[in-house]
């Protein structure tokens, strides 16, 4: 082979090893992806088309992800982004009730069991969006306090306060809830 | 026993309260509740800690699935894009072409320094090309030799480094991958060979080389990468030979670490 055609077949390496790199670092983090669409989106239904369509723009992209430092980041931000644009996309959005829904369906029989499970559901919906998607970061994908601060751009410290905040506030809001109920 | 057991319980719900707890410590605190049988005092807490524990298990579903599927489909129909001889010459050319244009417009712009320091950066730049080339090369000498090249450039690029990872995991020939294997090792904390070091053990298919590579990682005493390969020894697709190295790695980590 000459120099020359052992040349032309260096271009093209490149997307292969972007390949490889996109499925370790990105698809592997789709479980993620979804839990945080869920989050914000409220039901299964467009959290997954929201991870789908961010799946597809990292996609498109993929030359650039391995220049990020922290990648977690920028998956989080393409998903958030996507679901920000699904609900400015859509006025009439209700993104709590399907997911109550599904919720209820649920296999365990204790009825009782489920309407506490959705009341805890719809004050930790109601929190404020920070509170919301740190809490989601710790409880549900079991982040570092650094991770989670690194993820969301803030300092460690506020992280701290804000969790103890937020979980003051579902503990309250639900003792409150129950009393009511009674 | 048990009054104990609710005592620390009690406590952990406080310091989770103020945002103190360890992530071991609310694990206890899910499990605990999920267990099922917890004391009337403590029930108010049962439906918080239950709805952490579900929503753990979340996973998306068949379309998000498809979605990775049709991109899989994608990279077929690139790569034979990729490999027709027209984009090559087309790819040729705008690569020959900007080369000159830049090279002209330095010329005319910068100044004396500028332009040794870009003349070094070219240098560099041509030293990793010949390199990639001949990483490339029909002979196996010829490939040893690029490699050799490799491990003696002051910098490397990304890309560099993704090419000799492929010629580690492909290489017919297991010379060329036990010298690629040392390059590796030389750049091994850099964070696109470090996060990839557990993934090629499963991907390298001589046991010889997996060893080495144990060593490599033996070296690094990255906590992560322990835990990766404490996960490996529950894969099936792990050979029971690798297995015995990778606890003898574990074991020699803990001893170190005593």
């Amino acid at each position: 082979m000459s120099g020359f055609q052992t040349g032309m077949r260096l271009i093209g390496v490149d997307s292969r090893m972007n390949d490889i790199f996109f499925k370790q670092k990105v698809i592997s983090k789709k479980g993620m992806m979804f839990r945080a669409a869920l989050r914000i989106l409220g039901n299964r239904a467009d959290a997954e088309d929201a991870t789908s369509e961010a799946i597809l723009k990292l996609w498109v992209k993929r030359d650039q992800l391995n220049r990020y430092e922290n990648l977690d980041r920028i998956l989080y931000t393409v998903v958030k982004n996507q679901c920000l644009d699904m609900l400015r996309a859509n006025n009439s959005f209700l993104p709590i009730q399907e997911e109550f829904k599904l919720y209820s369906q649920d296999t365990s029989s204790d009825s009782k069991a489920n309407e506490r499970l959705d009341k805890v559901k719809k004050i930790i919906n109601s929190l404020p969006d920070k509170q919301k998607m740190m809490m989601h970061f710790r409880m549900t994908e079991g982040y570092s306090m650094q991770k989670i601060a690194d993820l969301m751009n803030e300092k460690v410290n506020t992280v701290e306060v804000t969790l103890s905040r937020a979980r003051k506030k579902i503990r309250e809001q639900y003792e409150k809830d129950v009393t009511q109920s009674h | 026993m048990k009054k104990m057991s609710l005592n620390h319980i009690k406590y952990l719900l406080d310091k989770y309260l103020e945002g103190k707890t360890s992530l071991k410590e609310e694990e206890t605190l899910i499990d605990f509740f999920q267990s099922g049988d917890i004391p009337e005092e403590l029930e108010q807490y049962t439906a918080e800690f239950s709805h952490y524990g579900i929503s753990r298990s979340e996973e998306p579903g068949d379309l998000v699935q498809d979605t990775i599927d049709s991109l899989n489909l994608e990279a077929k129909v690139r790569s034979n894009f990729y490999a027709s001889p027209w984009y090559r010459v087309a790819a040729t050319f705008l690569l020959v072409a900007v080369a000159f244009l830049s090279g002209y417009g330095l010329n005319v712009r910068n100044d004396l320094q500028n332009e040794v320091h870009s003349l070094k950066d070219e240098l560099l730049d041509l030293k990793e090309t010949t390199v990639q080339v001949m990483l490339k090369g029909e002979s196996s000498h010829q490939r040893i030799q690029a490699l050799v090249i490799a491990s003696q450039l002051e910098t490397v690029s990304e890309e560099l480094i993704g090419n000799v990872l492929a010629t580690f995991n492909e290489d017919k020939s297991p010379m060329v991958r036990s010298v690629a294997l040392e390059f590796l090792g030389m750049h091994s904390q850099s964070e696109s060979v470090r996060s990839v070091l557990v993934n090629l053990l499963q991907e390298q298919d001589l046991l010889s080389l997996q060893i080495e590579l144990l060593w490599l990682i033996q070296e690094s005493g990255d906590e992560q990468l322990i835990e990766e390969l404490r996960e490996l020894l529950d894969s099936t697709d792990v050979s029971e030979e690798l297995k015995e190295e990778i606890k003898l790695v574990i074991q020699n980590d803990k001893t170190q670490s005593i």
